[in-house]
């Protein structure tokens, strides 16, 4: 049976699409060749119809919210794909040899057997435990690494483009002198040893740095803070990134141990078109109760797990309610001066250096 | 450092893709058919078809449109099938599906679920009594016979409640911009 509503009927017309959507596809209720004919529906039947399946999709999606639905259906694509590469593969590798009449059964079997147990162990030695076995690495690597120069730059998360602060106006500018964490440049030896650069709108810069004893903090015109306590000058971070993100990236790769579901993703560049391949880790939140970006994406060096970049997606920066990405990309690996890391190696030596005993 | 062939890394990114897309293509193809285990078959079959014809898609576009388009074509072969799952097909009804998926694609977010986030917003402002037939019949997976089992509510009060808790949340959809106006 085919249906035609009547244009003026539109209550029935709903009526007949919300009951499609609570009718399961077994029941008798409405018949199975029960349809509308889209060319005999008028645009805006059309479109109510449409909106209402979609609204049905969408609480569907939002319902199902299970990491574990979505693994597997990815797990299962990724197989798939794995079968298809090797039999393209197989078609290839026997397109020039003549063809065999006869393949004895005991080859045959052993052949699947191979692949089914090479496919065992292709699939218990892939995620989770290489996203994990990435993350340790990168932590080993930030107590056995030289001195590191990251880049901060945040973009926005819809454009892409960098929103730098001295592109404000003038007015904006005079009204705002904070140090903000776009273009800002950050030094890191060991685990604790940083110095972070950042700009005001009208170029100046604010230094935080932690020398491993004392933590500091140079600010344009006035004297230089010293601190024994490591929660002293803490670099006031967007809200989103408060609880995940410190300088100290051991802690921070640890919380995301913690509250992401890891996935490696292997050898792919920083960029598209780049010959070089980084471990590429994705992580998304476990949990809706843990704070953070629900994305963070990972690239590190595949053979001694160096981060070369930590991208946050999606978080908000005081007093900008456009979602920004949040990335530190690896710029040089160069050695520092020796006392890089001290606050007397970034201001004149006639600055007046307070000791604060408490903090 | 490790030089993947060309062929690995293809599919690492085709991997990153899938995952960046597959909540809007579930959401796509959901929103045209309703049996549940077609849904997730298309949804395989569309992600093998664009993997084999991974050479012919054009990274300067975006992959939601293009793999949307395989999957139009995957749909409406499907109701060639069984027309018993697909309310209403036709080219013009999947290109609108598209370009609202589109529209919400472009919301602000990183994933899916924080575009359409407003959602939850709009459940939390429904009336009691048809907040929890939302609940029953999507968050506890109930048909609409069994929450009229369950509620000793009639079927046909139940299906009135369903199509009322939807028109209320689509009008709240409406009006934070998750969902446009058609012909805007």
């Amino acid at each position: 049976m085919t249906i035609v509503p009547n244009d003026s009927d539109n209550t029935l017309f709903d009526q007949l699409v919300n009951q499609w959507l609570d009718t399961e596809p077994v029941d008798s209720e409405v018949s199975d060749s029960t349809t509308l004919r889209p060319e005999l529906l008028d645009s805006s039947q059309l479109s109510r119809a449409a909106d209402v399946q979609l609204l049905h999709a969408m609480l569907m999606g939002f319902a199902e919210n299970s990491e574990d639905a979505k693994q597997s259906r990815m797990d299962k694509l990724m197989r798939s794909i794995r079968a298809d590469k090797e039999k393209k593969a197989g078609k290839k590798g026997t397109s020039t040899q003549k063809p065999r009449r006869y393949v004895g059964p005991a080859i045959r079997l052993g052949t699947a057997a191979m692949i089914i147990i090479g496919f065992t162990i292709l699939l218990t030695s892939l995620p989770p435990n290489k996203a994990m076995a990435t993350i340790e690495q990168m932590i080993s690597a930030i107590e056995n690494a030289g001195d590191r120069t990251y880049s901060v730059i945040v973009r926005d998360q819809k454009t892409g483009r960098r929103e730098r602060s001295w592109n404000r106006s003038a007015a904006e500018r005079n009204r705002q002198e904070r140090a903000v964490l776009d273009g800002a440049t950050l030094y890191l030896r060991g685990r604790d040893k940083y110095v972070l650069y950042r700009y005001t709108p009208s170029g100046q810069a604010v230094l935080n740095g932690s020398d491993g004893q004392k933590n500091w903090l140079i600010r344009p015109r006035r004297e230089v803070l010293v601190s024994d306590n490591p929660q002293a000058f803490r670099i006031p971070m967007p809200e989103d990134l408060a609880d995940l993100l410190t300088l100290d990236f051991t802690d921070t790769l640890q919380r995301i141990q913690e509250r992401y579901r890891i996935k490696y993703l292997g050898a792919v560049p920083v960029e598209q078109g780049q010959d070089v391949s980084w471990a590429y880790l994705h992580a998304t939140l476990k949990e809706r109760r843990f704070r953070g970006p629900r994305v963070i994406r990972i690239w590190a060096h595949p053979g001694t797990g160096l981060l070369r970049r930590i991208e946050f997606a999606d978080i908000r920066l005081q007093g900008n309610p456009e979602p920004k990405k949040l990335i530190l990309d690896l710029v040089d690996q160069k050695q520092l001066p020796n006392d890089w890391f001290t606050h007397s190696a970034h201001h004149p030596v006639d600055v007046k250096v307070d000791l604060l005993s408490e903090f | 450092m490790v030089f993947r062939s060309r062929r690995n890394e293809a599919q690492a990114i085709f991997e990153i893709l899938v995952r960046e897309n597959e909540a809007m293509l579930m959401t796509y193809l959901r929103a045209a058919v309703r049996n549940q285990a077609v849904v997730e078959d298309l949804f395989q079959e569309t992600m093998l078809v664009a993997w084999r014809r991974l050479n012919e898609y054009d990274r300067s576009c975006p992959f939601g449109p293009w793999v949307r388009g395989i999957a139009a074509k995957l749909i409406m072969a499907h109701f060639r099938k069984a027309k018993s799952d697909i309310m209403i097909t036709g080219c013009e009804m999947l290109e609108y599906l598209s370009r609202q998926i589109e529209h919400i694609h472009e919301r602000p977010g990183d994933t899916w679920e924080q575009k359409i986030d407003a959602l939850t917003h709009c459940i939390e402002a429904l009336p009691d009594n048809h907040r929890e037939m939302i609940e029953l019949r999507y968050f506890k997976h109930q048909s609409a016979l069994r929450i009229s089992e369950v509620t000793k509510i009639s079927l046909e009060a139940v299906r009135k409640r369903l199509q009322r808790a939807r028109a209320q949340l689509l009008d709240c959809l409406r009006r934070k911009k998750v969902i446009v106006e058609a012909g805007t």
